[in-house]
């Protein structure tokens, strides 16, 4: 299912998926002072679709996400984006706010006043039975806890985007997958579209609908892999809760196995046909 | 058998009260070497009055002490907020602009580099023997470690995190009151905590430059003590334990409006 890019946009029916896309980047380039980062990239993320991009680290996954939360503009190309929401790679809590007023950071910041900021977030934290730790402050959670604090901050105010920059990277292995899980009934519960930017193969297959991997910098597109089956719900009716796809993945589920043979495959060609000084 | 120990006792944590204890025993022991010197070598008590000379002065002119500690703690008190509060709108400005901090540099390390001896009698002259000149000299001297400790707390704060407040949508007031505020408070009342001792130094150089009768305060009582050096021993002895109050007090404040920078141990997992 693996399809090369052409330098049309990569197209969003590939597995069957389909709806006019929250996200549209076409021939997006971006150099930074004599480093070309991104070499026209194109992607499209429907409404409600989890995408990962994937690729060697210092390719450009980060600068894209940059691109995407409007801290940076591209220099060419055209990028269409809903308002997102960065979850970033540490959780970046603020220390001198406790959990509750860290979900509530961007209500505030939007303009909502600080009561209903606070009862808005005190409805996330309890969606997710974590009403308990509201009033401790980041250096008093674990590790594991921030990271879900700092997920509910960036759901906290309903834009449509969410970008999650290497989410779990920091975390053990045990804690990442019970966070995957977690996440993945999160999402389930209050849809979004998602990109997810990540090195690790597995979470990105298990995680997303579709994975698109990135070639060493400087960055284009070189594959995209639906994984799994497709959900329905991303054509048909927006309420309907896929069945057969996230969450819950089972790793050893035929469809998972082979999407993930299928991204490291496109990984490892990427990595070859690139000039060997565009691998860090 | 060492390595079985998880902690010596040198890192376990003192309690409060022994803490307390132990802060009273150190300067006890100073001072019963420094009576036992005096009695034993038979010191004349107008070059160095032995402790109990100093307490029974403190008791006999208490009313005196009182009224120029209550004027000397005045100077100090409000010269600290007014430091705290020019050396955080300074660190503030200077880091908010570079042209600000290029031009202000210079003008703030200079104004260490002035002797209070120097400066106290002309701002005396200037502004009259009020209280008025006296809180600027303090300020003047405290507002330094002050601004220093904030610019550089500022200067230190992540800088993903205001990216991270741009992403949603902060402009520059609102980083600068969710981010980098709390960020300096800390640091500044640290800067408060390092001012305090000079603080009392400046209020009686102060002091000493000019006063109305019966208005000097502790400099005053230092200054017309003469040959009755007890007396002036026993100023200097209460502006000691004050500038020791004036610091715990700092520190509980620091405590209370920046919790964060105490991480204590254990929380839940």
């Amino acid at each position: 299912m693996s399809v090369p890019s052409t330098g049309s946009p990569a197209p969003i029916g590939a597995g069957g998926v389909g709806g006019t896309p929250i996200l549209a980047a076409r021939d997006v380039h971006r150099t930074i002072g004599d480093v070309e980062i991104l070499a026209g990239v194109d992607l499209e993320i429907a409404p409600r679709e989890v995408v990962a991009i994937v690729g060697p680290s210092g390719s450009g996954k980060s600068t894209l996400l940059e691109l995407v939360c409007g801290l940076q503009i591209p220099d060419r190309g055209t990028l269409t984006v809903p308002s997102a929401a960065l979850m970033p790679q540490r959780d970046l809590l603020l220390p001198w706010l406790n959990a509750r007023d860290n979900v509530a950071l961007p209500l505030r910041i939007a303009g909502v006043a600080k009561v209903e900021a606070r009862e808005r977030a005190d409805a996330l934290l309890r969606r997710v039975s974590l009403d308990a730790f509201g009033s401790y402050r980041p250096d008093q959670l674990s590790g594991g806890m921030r990271q879900r604090v700092s997920f509910l901050r960036a759901l906290a105010t309903d834009r449509p985007l969410l970008c999650l920059d290497e989410p779990f990277g920091a975390l053990d292995a045990i804690t990442r997958e019970e966070l995957q899980s977690w996440l993945g009934d999160l999402l389930d519960d209050r849809p979004r579209s998602v990109l997810l930017v990540t090195h690790d193969v597995e979470e990105a297959v298990m995680l997303s609908d579709r994975v698109v991997v990135f070639s060493p910098r400087p960055a284009r597109v070189t594959a995209t892999v639906v994984v799994g089956s497709p959900r329905p719900d991303l054509e048909a009716a927006p309420g309907a809760v896929p069945a057969a796809a996230r969450p819950h993945r089972d790793p050893t589920d035929p469809l998972i196995v082979a999407a993930r043979a299928e991204v490291r495959d496109a990984l490892h060609r990427a990595m070859a046909s690139a000039p060997s000084e565009g691998v860090r | 058998m060492k390595l079985a120990e998880p902690r010596t006792a040198d890192q376990r944590p003192l309690s409060t009260g022994a803490r307390v204890a132990l802060g009273v025993l150190g300067p006890l022991i100073v001072l019963g070497a420094w009576q036992a010197y005096v009695r034993l070598a038979n010191v004349d008590e107008i070059l160095l009055p032995a402790p109990t000379t100093v307490v029974t002065a403190l008791v006999d002119d208490h009313e005196l002490l009182w009224d120029a500690f209550l004027r000397t703690a005045q100077e100090i008190v409000f010269g600290l907020a007014l430091a705290l509060a020019a050396g955080l709108l300074l660190a503030g400005g200077m880091h908010l602009s570079r042209i600000f901090r290029a031009t202000m540099s210079p003008l703030v390390i200079a104004t260490q580099a002035i002797p209070i001896p120097a400066l106290a009698p002309v701002l005396i002259f200037w502004l009259g023997f009020g209280l008025g000149p006296k809180i600027l000299i303090v300020a003047i001297i405290c507002f330094f470690p002050v601004a220093i400790a904030t610019l550089d707390a500022l200067e230190r704060v992540d800088p993903d995190l205001p990216r991270l407040l741009r992403t949603m949508g902060a402009n520059r007031w609102q980083r600068m009151r969710w981010v980098e505020l709390p960020a300096a408070l800390p640091a500044a009342l640290s800067g408060a905590k390092m001012s305090v001792a000079i603080g009392g130094i400046a209020a009686v150089f102060a002091e000493y430059s000019g006063y109305e009768q019966g208005e000097g305060g502790l400099g005053a009582v230092i200054k017309t003590a003469q040959l009755d050096t007890a007396r002036a021993f026993a100023a200097v002895a209460i502006l000691a334990v004050f500038a020791v109050l004036t610091t715990g007090v700092l520190a509980g404040l620091q405590r209370l409006l920046a919790p964060w920078a105490h991480r204590r141990p254990g929380g839940p997992a």
